[in-house]
């Protein structure tokens, strides 16, 4: 890392349990979200080979999904 | 439904010829597979939009502007660039899995012309930044930077790696030099290998900056100006004046001086790009037997 916040900061509860991801198929592309409650997810990585997927708006990482819409 | 993050599902709204003036507009061009309307970020919800013009018919205005697509895309390098491990969950981060694709769509979109990138980055993880920043050096089309707050460690190489670098009055850059964490095998070999990605560094930096190495390393290691660490903190025009960036100024500048670029290149579209990207006939090229065995490699920190 090269950084200017201190390692001990950065790596401030490391040791946690990472939290449990799910792959899912979302208008065509997939999309590996965290759940965060019934039917929502967000998004963490889109798993695609199509770049103009990485411009949708919807699938930027940290976007919420709704599963039922 | 509308989450605020675009609009899912089926819109009849008729979508606007020429997104942006002085712009041929989109009719020439092949739809891209992201302009179906509903990915489409600039629309509100078909129901709500619908509504909205009857209203305006109702009143008697004949023109509707459409949304306004921006020819510039902005990619905002923000927190820690993250590497390949997953940083966490307190730490705001720029994610390279993300930028590098968005970056070859934004090569073929041939919507957009002009790429933005804004930093305010406390650094990261080399590779990661390297990576990005090589991917913007290797942009096709124009690019300018603009530092606010900071862009610090790694972020200077993504900062100078666009064709002409901003950096704001009050924002900084610190140049310190690469530190590795974790378990340290205490040989040698771990201080060759920490100069060589120190080298990999200012390569690029000077490569792609008026900064000549010598000043480079001076600064990186330079004594009694940073509180924890070695190294300097360039404010707004000392970075300037050091050859790190090209220019001071705020968002205007970047964006005259991209919308500048755009139009240079448009006047000589049919050239080739800024230089050989790839000088394979200088490369020299090492038998493998020469290769250093057991290099290091992969994760770095």
């Amino acid at each position: 890392m090269w950084t200017i916040v201190p390692p001990e900061l950065v790596w401030e509860g490391v040791e946690r349990e990472p939290k449990k991801l799910q792959q899912i198929q979302w208008h065509n592309a997939q999309v590996l979200i965290e759940p965060i409650d019934f039917g929502r997810g967000r998004v963490v990585q889109v798993l695609s080979t199509e770049p103009n997927d990485f411009l949708r708006p919807d699938l930027a990482p940290g976007a919420i999904i709704n599963l039922g819409s | 439904m509308d989450n605020g993050l675009g609009t899912v599902g089926g819109s009849k709204v008729p979508r606007a010829e020429g997104f942006y003036p002085g712009v041929e507009g989109p009719a020439e061009e092949p739809l891209m597979p992201f302009e179906e309307p509903n990915h489409d970020p600039q629309e509100q919800d078909p129901a709500a939009q619908q509504a909205a013009l009857e209203n305006i018919k109702e009143l008697g205005q004949t023109e509707v502007p459409g949304p306004m697509v921006s020819r510039i895309h902005c990619i905002n390098i923000v927190g820690q660039v993250e590497g390949h491990v997953l940083l966490p969950p307190r730490n705001k981060t720029t994610k390279y899995e993300h930028i590098i694709p968005q970056l070859v769509a934004v090569e073929q979109n041939p919507r957009i012309q002009g790429v933005l990138v804004i930093l305010n980055t406390v650094g990261g993880d080399i590779e990661a930044g390297l990576a990005i920043a090589e991917m913007i050096k290797g942009l096709s089309k124009p690019s300018v930077s603009l530092v606010l707050g900071g862009g610090h460690s790694i972020g200077a190489p993504i900062a100078v790696a666009a064709r002409h670098s901003f950096i704001a009055d009050s924002a900084t850059v610190t140049v310190h030099p690469i530190r590795l964490t974790g378990l340290v095998v205490g040989v040698p070999q771990t201080y060759e290998y920490l100069d060589k990605m120190q080298d990999r560094v200012i390569r690029f930096i000077t490569e792609n900056s008026r900064i000549t190495p010598e000043r480079l390393r001076e600064l990186m290691f330079r004594t009694g100006d940073l509180m924890r660490d070695i190294g300097t903190v360039l404010i707004g025009k000392e970075a300037v004046a050091a050859g790190l960036i090209d220019e001071l100024g705020g968002l205007h500048k970047a964006v005259t001086k991209l919308e500048k670029l755009i139009e240079e290149q448009k006047s000589q579209s049919n050239e080739p790009l800024d230089g050989p990207l790839w000088q394979a006939e200088n490369a020299e090229i090492l038998p493998v037997k020469d290769i250093p065995l057991g290099s290091p490699g992969g994760v770095d920190h």
